[in-house]
């Protein structure tokens, strides 16, 4: 009982052992790791061949006002999104931004969305 | 003595995959084996012909993870033949190489697993710690550890440069070591010979007759390899041999996969060596219809022969895509290696044949007689055909 005790405070004390994942730890890709990528509205032209395209559907058009002026563009869902990359692959105007990071892990499922209005963690280069 | 019945799955009997061996012993020998699948249904074949081509890729890539890029490279190959695309020569080399690394981290995983079931774990961990280096190699030629969406119809979808060549030779030189290693562990481990020799023995008249293929038909002295029967891809310009063992039994088809892994680094090592210059792609981006025919295509996937056969109509989405897999043919077609084994043995005949059960889950049986045609799950004609 008292071992108990004791085992009880000292673990008490310690700090845990498990990584807290996502916040503090994260696997490291290498840098041609096709990660989270988010659309350029500078360089996009509105042509929704990525949305029609996109074999999980995981893209749908999206209308913003960008710049004062009323524009279509593409906003990822990344909870449906297989990361294949095709969407970057066929775009005419090479108007994705890639990067190597994971999809962060998340409380809701709405937060995991690549949306450029949204200010975004992660560094991006472009293609 | 009473024959009883133990069912050995469906939850992951050997390997992690759901397949339901039904068998039947007299105290420990194994006097029968019914194998039921089924468990891992996803209508693959339905879901190509009500999605578009390229889609289609996508979705045949995820036919079964471990040989993904295979699956695609197939189906691909089969487009191309459609719409007479000639790819340059990088994209050939290109794929060749990563489909050597693919084969290279199947035969490695089939290895560590292997000893696993045997209980040797500390030999399945280092087994994995050096096939990580080879996921590694797989992420930087293709972009991912696993689902490479590397391949799609006019080439392949990214370039390597030096470095990238660079790392994958010195990755290479020490994986050859270690492959090396563990052939000779393998060969030489007094637990691991005793557990795995003369078991499940595969006869080559039964290897031939039963239409066994890959690796599985190559441990029983079977000459049959796609790769040199029709080279498709860089195959012709390399310099490899054909791996073949005439014992037929579990070790047997354990070694000669990792003396494949073998020709399988000499093969990227060449293709690497002599890397042709030039565009990586035929097309900018691939064709959305292709033209009306059908076309078959084959590859030598990790486990044996894969056959897509793509029959096209025009339009935008393909009429049939028919997946014939090699686990398919290995799984039910190996009941007989069962015969005198204990039932102890039954998880590591199984592991030897590198069962893919994600592969093998679709059939359709037409009935040639009124021209009918049916799906059936393949429990009932595993049953009839007994």
């Amino acid at each position: 009982m008292l071992k108990l005790a004791r085992e009880l405070l000292k673990n008490l004390l310690r700090r845990p052992v498990t990584i807290e994942y996502g916040v503090k730890a994260k696997p490291n890709p290498t840098k041609r790791y096709r990660g989270l990528h988010i659309v350029n509205p500078d360089k996009c032209i509105s042509c929704s061949l990525c949305a029609v395209e996109c074999p999980t559907g995981a893209i749908k058009m999206t209308e913003i006002t960008y710049g004062g002026k009323k524009k279509k563009i593409p906003v990822i869902d990344y909870g449906l999104c297989v990361f294949c990359y095709h969407c970057i692959d066929i775009c005419p105007r090479k108007a994705y931004n890639i990067s190597n990071e994971i999809p962060p892990p998340v409380f809701k499922r709405a937060l995991l969305r690549g949306d450029p209005r949204e200010p975004k963690p992660w560094r991006t280069e472009e293609v | 003595m009473p024959v009883i019945e133990i069912p050995v799955g469906p939850q992951h009997p050997a390997l992690h995959e759901p397949i339901l061996l039904r068998v039947r012993v007299r105290g420990e020998e194994v006097v029968g084996v019914d194998i039921v699948t089924g468990y891992n249904h996803r209508g693959i074949e339905w879901l190509a012909e009500r999605n578009t081509w390229l889609k289609t890729l996508y979705i045949a890539t995820r036919v079964c993870g471990i040989c993904n890029l295979m699956h695609a490279t197939c189906y691909v190959q089969a487009l191309e033949k459609l719409n007479n695309i000639k790819l340059p020569e990088r994209a050939l080399a290109l794929r060749t190489i990563a489909m050597e690394l693919e084969r290279l981290h199947s035969h490695m995983l089939l290895a560590a697993v292997m000893a696993e079931i045997l209980g040797f774990e500390s030999l399945f961990m280092l087994i994995m710690r050096d096939r990580e280096k080879i996921m590694l190699l797989k992420e930087l030629v293709t972009g991912n550890r696993v689902l490479s969406d590397y391949v799609w119809p006019g080439g392949v979808r990214r370039d390597i440069d030096d470095g990238i060549v660079e790392k994958i030779k010195r990755a290479l030189d020490y994986i050859e070591k270690r492959i090396l290693y563990y052939r000779d562990v393998y060969e030489n481990d007094k637990l691991l010979r005793l557990r795995l020799e003369d078991i499940g023995v595969i006869k080559y008249n039964e290897a031939l007759l039963y239409g066994l293929v890959g690796p599985t038909a190559r441990a029983s002295g079977v000459r049959i390899d796609v790769r040199k029967d029709t080279p498709y891809a860089w195959y012709d310009e390399v310099d490899f041999n054909m791996v073949t063992r005439k014992e037929g039994d579990c070790l047997a088809r354990v070694l000669v996969r990792l003396e494949e892994s073998l020709e399988s680094i000499k093969i990227i090592r060449q293709a690497i060596n002599k890397l042709p210059k030039g565009p990586i792609a035929a097309l900018r981006i691939p064709p959305r219809t292709f033209r009306p025919g059908e076309a078959i295509s084959r590859v030598e996937a990790p486990r044996g022969e894969l056959i897509y056969h793509v029959v096209s109509r025009g339009g935008r989405t393909p009429y049939r895509v028919r997946i014939r897999t090699p686990s398919f043919t290995n799984i039910l077609n190996s009941v007989f290696a069962y015969r005198d084994a204990t039932l102890s043995d039954v998880p590591v005949i199984l592991a030897s044949f590198d069962p893919c059960i994600s592969c093998m889950e679709r059939i359709m049986v037409v009935d040639e007689r009124t021209g009918e045609q049916r799906l059936e799950p393949i429990r009932k004609i595993v049953r009839k055909r007994r």
